[in-house]
């Protein structure tokens, strides 16, 4: 997305660079900046990916072999199916839960409360990611929060051991920790809802109900949008979340791209592997903003 | 057309907060009306329309529209619909979607809501912009979407916040032709809500004053113009200059009044109320003195002066 910005902004100053133009010099630091820390590295392991690992040695050799292997072997379908099912039940839990508090932030809480609410949503940024991800293993474990206390209470006899290393730990741990990401552009998609489209919508016969299905759901549905690509694209390529709660079931592409460039060695099929899930994610994303593009249309 | 009142107000109170927004109005308002709530900024009148559309509930006094009471009756259930000071025509539904809303959400029948929206297309003189997106409408257009909306479900009672407030002054002028048009042809009651006195004088049947949440004087606008009940309805509708007097005579055809430095004047008993006091106040509309040459005066009706300055 910001890619996709940055693009538009060149281009639409180049067509008027006849003349230097002051937004060209002034985008031009990031530009650079974008330059060489985004597209150059990714020229690299394009490079790569078509060459071959002969022990030590990088061979230049255009190959398409790396390809193969990524999109044939049995191994690297599970994982690229596995990562894209977790992506996609992480999104879908995150946008479920992350709906409902943008709702009551934007509607139910009065104006001057609501910058000390969106202040509250920040907070789990206070601590770190992987802080966050071990309070889940504190949470879940074979000793933890919810066994402990299910075991206080009696309800069970022995703790559970299917809450930790596996995928719906992953899909838990990953739900909360974009949760803010989820919200604050709903949020914003919220608030720029005039109400007066509400009342109408009710004075025109709706109950509340329907209300929110023809009118607050679909001009929302810019914010929706936007938090699945923000959620779904990161999710496909984490490796830390599979690697500390997933357990061996709950492994995810990155964590075998990770092996390829560590303890394999083999850095040209881990750059085959990570370019193959780019181009995938990258496809579904464009094809999801396809086919919700009638609610994209900027009102005016 | 029976005459019983198609809305009753009665002793309707509402605050908010320390805020007296609308106390103690009472009103009738007949089936078939334009009636206008006129009155300057803050006064109640959105308030008082959105407690007839059901967006506020009052603290107190009841609410009747068609014989039955209002009270917890929700918006979506009462025979009224509203036209928007903004219009609030929904951005991502095209012209047409937008004024099938009301009806899908009646569940009328898919081939008669084609019909209905064809029909209140024309009536508003869109006919043929069904398929375009409201993005692409003017103003005016916007507004008669809006319309259209609205009166294609049939309400008994059309209430209306500020139509024109958005429109420039050359529209606004057509639109008021228009909607007085419409409202006669479709004989819908409408209630309208304007701070413009123009407005409200060349659109109603009657017009309701009000100030500070109260109702000042409900009158046609010729009452309302020619006989003002209080000296704040004079000074809000038109112009009018305010002159103190001493009553001299009064006799069962008029009053005779000693006006400072202008003499004696005469004032009809059908201008004059009764009970008026010994020092009245006498207005006089400007349009309504002529200037006459020195020594061709009728006695008691004018007074000399000497012409200041001049402006068109
Ligand atoms: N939701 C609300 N909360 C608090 N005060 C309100 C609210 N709505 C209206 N008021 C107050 O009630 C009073 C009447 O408001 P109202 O909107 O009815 O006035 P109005 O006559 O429509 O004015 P205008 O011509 O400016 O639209 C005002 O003092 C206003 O500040
Ligand atoms: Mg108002």
């Amino acid at each position: 997305m910001v890619q996709a910005g940055l693009f538009h902004m060149i281009l639409r100053s180049c067509r008027r660079a006849v003349a230097p133009s002051p937004g060209l010099v002034l985008i031009s630091p990031p530009f650079l900046y974008a330059l060489i820390l985004l597209a150059a590295p990714i020229v690299g392991v394009v490079m790569l990916s078509f060459w071959s690992q002969d022990f030590l040695e990088i061979q230049r050799d255009f190959t398409f072999a790396n390809y193969q292997t990524a999109w044939t072997e049995r191994v690297y379908q599970v994982l690229m199916l596995r990562s894209i099912k977790v992506a996609l039940l992480v999104t879908v839990a995150t946008v479920l839960l992350a709906f409902p508090m943008a709702y009551f932030l934007s509607f139910h809480i009065p104006k001057r409360r609501k910058q000390l609410w969106l202040f509250l949503i920040t907070i789990p940024f206070w601590t770190s990611y992987l802080v966050r991800i071990f309070l889940w293993k504190v949470i879940l474990g074979y000793n933890g929060v919810i066994n402990g206390t299910l075991t206080t209470l009696g309800i069970i006899d022995e703790p559970l051991r299917f809450i930790l290393y596996n995928q719906a730990a992953v899909v838990m741990t990953l739900s909360h920790a974009w949760a803010p990401f989820a919200v604050l552009p709903i949020y914003v998609a919220l608030e720029k809802i005039d109400r007066s489209l509400l009342e109408a919508s009710v004075d025109l016969g709706d109950g509340p109900l329907r209300r929110f299905f023809r009118i607050t759901l679909p001009l929302a549905m810019p914010g929706v949008v936007a938090a699945v690509l923000i959620v779904f694209i990161p999710t496909v390529g984490d490796y830390i979340t599979p690697n500390l709660v997933g357990g061996p079931n709950g492994l995810m592409i990155a964590n075998m791209i990770e092996v390829q460039f560590k303890k394999a060695n083999n850095d040209p099929l881990g750059a085959a592997l990570a370019l193959s899930a780019m181009a995938l994610v990258g496809t579904m994303a464009l094809l999801f903003i396809w086919a919700t593009r009638k609610y994209l249309r900027s009102p005016s | 057309m029976n005459n019983d009142p198609i809305i009753r107000i009665n002793r309707v109170r509402k605050s908010f907060g320390p805020v007296c927004a609308v106390s103690e109005v009472t009103l009738d308002i007949a089936p078939g009306e334009f009636f206008t709530l006129v009155g300057p900024s803050g006064c109640g009148k959105t308030t008082l329309l959105r407690m007839l559309a059901g967006f506020e509930t009052p603290d107190g006094g009841s609410i009747r529209i068609d014989g039955t009471s209002m009270i917890g009756v929700p918006a979506n259930k009462r025979p009224t619909n509203m036209v928007f000071q903004n219009y609030a025509v929904f951005p991502h539904m095209s012209v047409a979607d937008n004024i099938a809303y009301g009806l899908r959400a009646a569940r009328v029948a898919k081939g008669e809501i084609i019909g209905r929206v064809e029909e209140a297309l024309a009536m508003v003189g869109l006919a043929g912009y069904g398929a375009r997106s409201p993005a692409a409408l003017s103003g005016g257009q916007r507004q008669r979407v809006a319309l259209a909306r609205a009166l294609v479900l049939r309400p008994k009672v059309l209430l209306l916040d500020e139509p024109m407030s958005a429109l420039d002054k050359k529209l606004r002028e057509q639109m008021q032709v228009e909607l007085r048009t419409l409202q006669r042809t479709v004989g819908v009651t409408f209630v309208l809500v304007t701070h413009d006195q123009e407005e409200a004088l060349i659109l109603s049947d009657r017009i309701a004053v009000m100030f500070e949440g109260r109702i000042a004087q409900v009158a046609t606008p010729h009452d309302l113009y020619q006989r003002p009940q209080s000296r704040e309805v004079a000074d809000f509708i038109g112009v009018m200059n305010f002159l103190s007097a001493h009553a001299t005579v009064s006799t069962p055809d008029g009053m005779t009044v000693e006006i400072e430095g202008l003499g004696q004047v005469t004032i009809p008993r059908s201008q004059a109320p009764a009970n008026l006091g010994d020092d009245p106040v006498v207005g006089i509309r400007p349009e309504m003195l002529t200037i006459l040459q020195d020594g061709t005066h009728a006695a008691g009706r004018s007074a000399r002066g000497s012409l200041v300055d001049l402006q068109y």
